[in-house]
């Protein structure tokens, strides 16, 4: 082997060798970055964004109606239980809202974190493309997944308007950043899990697995105050339920937010997120096609 | 342009495919690459791609790039051919209108406008071929990467198309096919002994590996 030189081509003038000093320069020289412009990623996830769009506007209506009967049946079975159990003059808010505010975000939680499970695997083929990276399939992901679920709440938002329910928010902005939040915080999870989950199959499997628990246990349809001191200690260590409480309170006049504790929201947000793109940057390569 | 640094790549310990490998290719060149089976062409092209990482070093283009193993990875039955190929066309153009014109163009070349609301994999696999090569031809990019023949069955229109693109970007083809290499290209990468060998003229370059083909047969 020719250590030491090493060849060095310029204007298609052909092939001279250069001795070490000069290769030494030449190997430091900045490479230019292109693939990684913010403008391509713009591009990129459009372009993944509209992909998505179309093969869920070409697939079975089944599958949209399903989006839409799921949450809408919880909540009717919710309330119908409540009503049972503590009779409807018990409630000094509306049970529905109440219902409706907390499972449509829960679903939204729940869909970003488990598909973002899939999504690197599922657009495989796609890293043929030398602008696509598995992250911009990620983000495309989250984008979509979150709009999807815009259009449902918007429906059972109308829905509900039909059938005479106040769906006036007391505090507008406070659900909206609750609900970006939200969505921010299972991005954060599903790319720290999403990446981890390419290395071990379990995690995927626990995910689905935890779902049913998570949804007992994040104060999606009860107050938090409605509990006695204790469980409702260990239920505040859930992350979860503090947005649950947020949207709760900001969305209800004769709730509060009192059990919310922000830097407890924004250390469960921000550590997933920086795990998961360090591990990513470490791991993008195991996700190409080899 | 295209750079190598220090490019390496190997799949377990025995086997290497390039070590430590440092090339810069020339800007508006046509690069025949040359190599025994296994020996990484194809590697090559998908690592310049971007499709595989190499196991250390780098790879940088000072430009945008469309490499031929791409073109059809996206398409699928749940999308029609018009769909398709817009998708293709917004990862390269940014304009709504201008992607739109290339999307028209493709089907042009390609001959195939009354079938663009036909989904994907319910068109015959020739005219799946027409449309990718019309797609190559079609999308301007600085960089354009060849594996495998440059027209669908030789088509001569096709081949037309593609010599005249290959003109326009810095272009890297392997082929299997010494014809067409001496055709077509200008220079010449030769895969011997773990590194890329570069040949500013493809006769050269030819000459060289039949000489080490030769050599390595009298060798065992």
């Amino acid at each position: 082997m020719k250590r030491g030189f090493f060849t060095r081509f310029s204007g298609g003038m052909g092939h001279t060798l250069f001795p070490v000093d000069e290769a030494a320069e030449w190997l430091k020289q900045e490479l230019p970055q292109e693939r990684n412009s913010w403008r391509r990623f713009k591009r990129v996830v459009y372009a993944l964004y509209l992909r998505q769009l179309q093969r869920q506007l070409k697939g079975e209506y089944a599958g949209f109606v399903w989006l839409l009967v799921e949450p809408l049946m919880m909540i009717i079975l919710f309330t119908l239980l409540h009503t049972v159990i503590r009779g409807r003059s018990s409630s000094s808010y509306d049970i529905i809202v109440f219902m409706g505010s907390g499972i449509v975000p829960f679903f939204l939680f729940r869909t970003i974190l488990t598909s973002s499970l899939r999504v690197f695997k599922q657009n495989k083929s796609l890293y043929h493309y030398s602008q696509i990276k598995p992250f911009d399939a990620f983000v495309a992901n989250a984008f979509f997944e979150s709009s999807l679920y815009a259009v449902i709440t918007l429906i059972l938002l109308l829905l509900a308007f039909l059938i005479g329910v106040d769906i006036v928010p007391q505090n507008f902005d406070g659900v909206v950043v609750g609900i970006l939040w939200l969505i921010l915080f299972g991005v954060s999870w599903g790319l720290f899990l999403g990446v981890l989950s390419h290395f071990y199959e379990v995690i995927s499997k626990f995910v689905s697995f935890m779902s049913f628990p998570l949804l007992i246990l994040s104060a999606v349809f009860f107050p938090l105050s409605s509990l006695p001191p204790v469980p409702r200690e260990w239920l505040l260590y859930n992350p979860l339920v503090h947005f649950m409480e947020w949207i709760h309170g900001s969305y209800l006049a004769t709730l509060d937010t009192r059990y919310v504790d922000f830097s407890y929201m924004f250390e469960w947000t921000v550590i997933p997120l920086f795990l998961g793109l360090w591990l990513y940057t470490k791991a993008e390569g195991k996700f190409l096609d080899s | 342009m295209i750079w190598l640094q220090r490019l390496t790549k190997y799949y377990e310990e025995d086997h290497i495919l390039f070590s430590d490998v440092n090339l810069l290719i020339p800007s508006g060149v046509t690069v025949g690459i040359l190599g025994e089976n296994g020996s990484g062409k194809s590697t090559l092209l998908k690592m310049i791609a971007g499709a595989e990482l190499p196991s250390s070093g780098r790879i940088a283009l000072d430009g945008s790039l469309l490499w031929a193993g791409s073109v059809t990875s996206a398409m699928n039955g749940q999308m029609t051919v018009e769909q398709s190929l817009r998708f293709l066309g917004r990862l390269y153009i940014e304009e709504d209108r201008l992607m739109e014109e290339k999307v028209e163009e493709i089907l042009r070349v390609a001959g195939l406008t009354e079938k663009r609301r036909i989904l994907w994999n319910k068109i015959p696999g020739d005219q799946r071929q027409k449309l990718k090569f019309a797609a190559l031809c079609v999308i301007e990019t600085d960089h354009l990467l060849i594996d495998g023949g440059l027209a669908p069955k030789n088509d001569s229109f096709f081949l037309e198309k593609m010599v005249e693109r290959m003109k326009r970007s810095t272009t890297l083809l392997a082929s299997g096919n010494k014809k067409i290499l001496r055709e077509y290209c200008d220079a010449g990468i030769v895969i011997h002994d773990r590194k890329l060998h570069y040949f500013d003229a493809i006769a050269k370059a030819q000459k060289f590996f039949e000489s080490v083909k030769s050599h390595d047969k009298t060798d065992t």
